[in-house]
């Protein structure tokens, strides 16, 4: 979903519809701007996005929108902003420079930074002035997909009702219809509206029917009609909204919901993860996990490469249960991370293990974050044990190399393996690939080389490595042609 | 007769019609608006229906008293919302609203939620209500706890409505004239509490919207004027207005900036009579890529007129430590400006509470003899003590203004209060400030 101001749309003859995206050129650059500008500030990110806005800046910013949820910022001066200003601040005010200059290096001594420094860290924990230390990219056209459903959710933040029909798929969207608070009327389709719909026009239901929307899309089959109540010439008007199954547009083609949530927070940490698609298996309530004489369920375990890591949403309210929990908690014989609602009055301590603090959303790239160090622990312990690894053939799936040596697919990519290059998920050899190189020469013609490709048992990725580049007409490639003298290549 | 809740409407099964209700097919029964339960209710009780009435589920709640004495004013408001029940009293900001809203709430002695339009207002209602000898509950966005008396936002209470709509017997709508607009009287009409409350310092709207509020909560039982309270409840004050010139760079870009916006207009035959004329060319701005750069460009200019270099040297002159100052600007990236010149401490919209709390028990105590702000302190809050008000840059909106200067009027003895009023000279920006006919 996206902030209103960034919906797009056609309107025409009493209809109204999203501008769908289905150019993966626009999204490619904008995912592009983000992986490039890891280390930068945020309010770098907003002008070079700003200066790529031209004509299309609600498309510029709704993708940019999309991906900062990707992201994760950092306050950048080492030390914490708030001290500088309050160390400014409790002098009352300066009015002269010579006021001004002698209190700045006062807090340069104070905070051991050199005086041109304070005040740029004066606010450094403000939003445009934290930093970008990472981002996971998601495939442009996995954006494309993500920003098409958004745009499709945030118009119907003003429908007054929504009219749809499915052929499968019915117990989850009526079990949602009701957890939503809903009501519906069957009439060969079936119509959602809210209780309140009956005395007027009501757009009060439309952020729940954008939730709605995801489990009727979920149904092999589906079609959806919705009242969008919106202003044409300056005066309001009702206009209608189609969109099924067979449309040529470009949506996430399953929306992984049929897990049952306590609450929306647990819900939209799941969607929100599981979407990064990092390998890692998200199980809800996975295995009973002992803790003194109780047990604890945890909310979330993620599961890979014999990996195991659980996480507790701590969202109440109450005090004995809460006491009771960080009592429990403290017991556990496993390593869970425990995301504790910031407004309880907790503190770090209270918990053994890592533990993150969040407001409205359990933020996502945190507990990436914590997956990756143990990820990358699990690497470097086998590093360390795996001396040499020898490879035979012309392509080696790495998953299997893996399994043989008993480590993880991503040690094994690590290695420096003489001869060979990884590609995708296979280890390649030199010799082959150059091979394959010059039987590709001779052709430009994307199905072409794809043929040749496959024959070989490569993927598109291979041509990167071969010094070929890809150009594409939207969704589709056409052609292949060599790259620039200057990139490395084979 | 059966009366039950159902998310912010009511349920009425039995074989008796009533007024203000509709067949609803889906359920098959009578169903009105939460609204109309008082209606309702007397509408049965005076036919001499038998019905049963399962509508309010009220939050447990102890005996209200509080101590708390009410100037003479006050007491005619209250004796005018306690004839109906239901209402809106307009008071100036600074003249004891919330007191009177203690007071209602201890002769109610029923469950109430008080609805606000800010995080901040939350923070400073909670405080007052600790008079009572309650714990005091708060859904917002942040804290999800119901207790007999439980403050909340527009925006919560539009979101939880369904939920909450039957928990109180009273509500009270702080800084009413939000209420009818967008979204908003949803609130109203989903809640069936019998007994509401409106205040506010400034009743009618420039949209005209203020007419819904008597369906909602009630029409207006009870209005005072700061002329009728200045001078002996309320601090008297003075404004003055101070010119500052651009400097030549600035008046070079401003006029740029402004001629583009003027040639867009010229080019597409649009004059601006009023605010609805731009509201258009904004709207436009979607699909026309000249009018969206006639807008910038139009920004852009009005930032230069507001955000003149010349405004800053001219707060430099202000500022004085004897002076409880406050300074008012309309865009953060002045404030933060402000607050890096002098190292005034600051507060925006995007300042977290601890922090915003910290900043106010510093100013309060005198430690801070000056903050600035952009508009987040435009309504309401309780900013003892402040003596000079510098507006850097006026929004045009007359409410914005009352509520700026009603800051300011704090009862403290002998004190003179003073107003600023940076404009820019040669700009529309005197313009936007003559509107209100200062």
């Amino acid at each position: 979903m996206l902030p209103k101001e960034l919906l797009m749309v056609w309107k025409r003859k009493g209809t109204i519809r999203p501008r769908y995206l289905s150019d993966m050129t626009i999204a490619g650059e904008i995912i592009q701007v983000f992986t490039q500008y890891q280390g930068k500030k945020y309010k770098e990110i907003l002008m070079q996005l700003e200066g790529m806005e031209g004509d299309d800046f609600k498309l510029v910013r709704g993708l940019g929108t999309l991906l900062e949820r990707r992201c994760r910022f950092q306050s950048g001066s080492e030390v914490q902003g708030k001290e500088v200003r309050f160390f400014l601040f409790d002098k009352g005010f300066v009015k002269t420079l010579e006021e001004r200059n002698h209190l700045l290096d006062e807090a340069s001594l104070q905070f051991h930074i050199p005086t041109e420094q304070v005040e740029e860290a004066m606010f450094s924990d403000l939003e445009e002035e934290q930093i970008l230390v990472e981002f996971i990219p998601p495939a442009p056209e996995e954006l494309v997909r993500w920003y098409n459903l958004s745009l499709t959710q945030t118009l119907l933040f003003d429908a007054l009702e929504l009219t749809f029909k499915v052929d499968s798929n019915y117990q989850q969207v009526f079990r949602y219809v009701k957890y939503l608070g809903l009501m519906y009327e069957i009439n060969g389709e079936i119509k959602v509206t809210g209780p309140a719909s009956l005395f007027k026009k009501n757009r009060k239901y439309g952020t729940a029917l954008a939730k709605l929307l995801p489990f009727i899309m979920n149904a092999k089959r589906w079609r959806v009609q919705a009242k969008i109540e919106t202003e044409v010439g300056g005066e309001p008007r009702i206009l209608d909204f189609s969109l099924d199954s067979t449309n040529n547009v470009f949506l996430p083609t399953s929306v992984d919901s049929a897990v049952h949530f306590d609450s929306e927070v647990e819900a939209r940490f799941y969607r929100d993860f599981t979407a990064l698609n990092l390998g890692w298996e998200l199980v809800r309530e996975p295995d009973i996990v002992k803790a003194g004489h109780y047990v604890v369920i945890p909310d979330f375990g993620f599961y890979k490469n014999g990996l195991k890591h659980y996480l507790e949403v701590v969202g109440f309210w109450t005090p004995e249960y809460l006491r009771k929990k960080i009592a429990k908690l403290k017991e556990a014989e496993a390593n869970i991370t425990v995301a504790v609602n910031e407004t309880l009055e907790c503190k770090k301590e209270d918990f053994t293990g890592d533990v993150i603090f969040y407001k409205n959303k359990i933020p996502v790239m945190s507990i990436v974050k914590i997956l990756r160090e143990i990820e990358e622990k699990q690497i470097e312990k086998e590093l360390c044990s795996l001396k040499e690894v020898s490879l035979s053939g012309d392509v080696v799936s790495i998953q299997e190399k893996a399994r043989e040596l008993h480590v993880s697919p991503a040690t094994l990519t690590r290695m420096e393996i003489p001869g060979y290059h990884v590609i995708g998920e296979r280890f390649v050899s030199q010799t082959f690939l150059e091979k394959v190189r010059e039987e590709l020469r001779p052709f430009q013609e994307y199905p072409k080389v794809e043929e040749i490709l496959n024959g070989h048992q490569l993927s598109m990725l291979a041509l990167d490595s071969m010094g070929y580049r890809v150009i594409w007409d939207g969704l589709h490639p056409t052609k292949v042609v060599e790259k620039k003298r200057d990139t490395k290549s084979v | 007769m059966k009366l039950t809740y159902h998310r912010g409407t009511i349920v009425i099964k039995g074989d008796y019609s009533v007024p203000n209700t509709k067949w609803d097919a889906r359920s098959g029964c009578y169903r009105s608006q939460a609204l109309h339960y008082r209606d309702i209710v007397e509408y049965l009780q005076n036919s001499g229906v038998r019905y049963e009435d399962n509508v309010l589920d009220l939050i447990p709640c102890p005996e209200l008293s509080c101590n708390v004495q009410l100037r003479e004013y006050q007491e005619k408001a209250l004796e005018r919302w306690l004839q109906q029940k239901r209402g809106v009293v307009v008071m100036p900001t600074g003249s004891g609203k919330t007191i009177l809203a203690l007071k209602i709430i201890e002769k109610i002695n029923a469950p109430a939620l008080i609805v606000v339009p800010t995080l901040d207002l939350v923070r400073q209602w909670k405080e007052e209500l600790r008079r009572f000898i309650t714990p005091i509950g708060e859904y917002t966005g942040e804290h999800k706890d119901l207790q007999p008396l439980t403050v909340s936002t527009y925006d919560s209470a539009y979101i939880y409505a369904e939920t909450l709509g039957n928990r109180f017997k009273l509500v009270i709508f702080d800084e009413v004239h939000h209420l009818p607009s967008g979204g908003y009287q949803q609130i109203a009409e989903m809640f069936a509490s019998p007994f509401r409350l409106g205040l506010t310092a400034t009743y009618e709207r420039d949209d005209g919207l203020h007419e819904k509020i008597p369906r909602l909560i009630g029409g207006k039982v009870y209005e005072i004027h700061v002329d009728d309270l200045a001078g002996k409840y309320l601090s008297s004050y003075e404004t003055r207005k101070i010119l500052v010139a651009l400097t030549d760079d600035e008046q070079r870009d401003y006029e740029q900036y402004h001629d583009t916006f003027k040639k867009y207009l010229a080019s597409r035959h649009i004059t601006l009579r009023s605010p609805d004329d731009f509201t258009k060319i904004v709207m436009r701005s979607g699909y026309d890529p000249e009018a969206r750069e006639a807008i910038l460009a139009r920004n852009k200019a009005e930032r230069i007129a507001y955000n003149s270099r010349m405004k800053i040297k001219k707060i430099e002159e202000l500022l004085n430590r004897e002076n409880r100052t406050i300074i008012f600007t309309r865009y953060n990236d002045m404030v933060y400006e402000i607050s890096k010149r002098f190292f005034i401490p600051c507060i925006t919209y995007r300042t977290v509470s601890d922090e915003r709390e910290e900043i106010f028990r510093k100013f309060k105590e005198g430690a801070y003899p000056a903050l600035a702000s952009s508009q987040v302190l435009d309504e309401g809050i309780d900013v003892p003590e402040a003596n000079i008000g510098i507006i850097v840059s006026g929004t045009g909106s007359n409410r914005a203004y009352i509520q700026r200067l009603g800051r300011l009027l704090r009862p403290r003895e002998n004190k003179l209060a003073v107003l600023y009023e940076l404009v820019t000279k040669d700009t529309k920006e005197i313009r936007t400030s003559y509107r209100r006919g200062t």
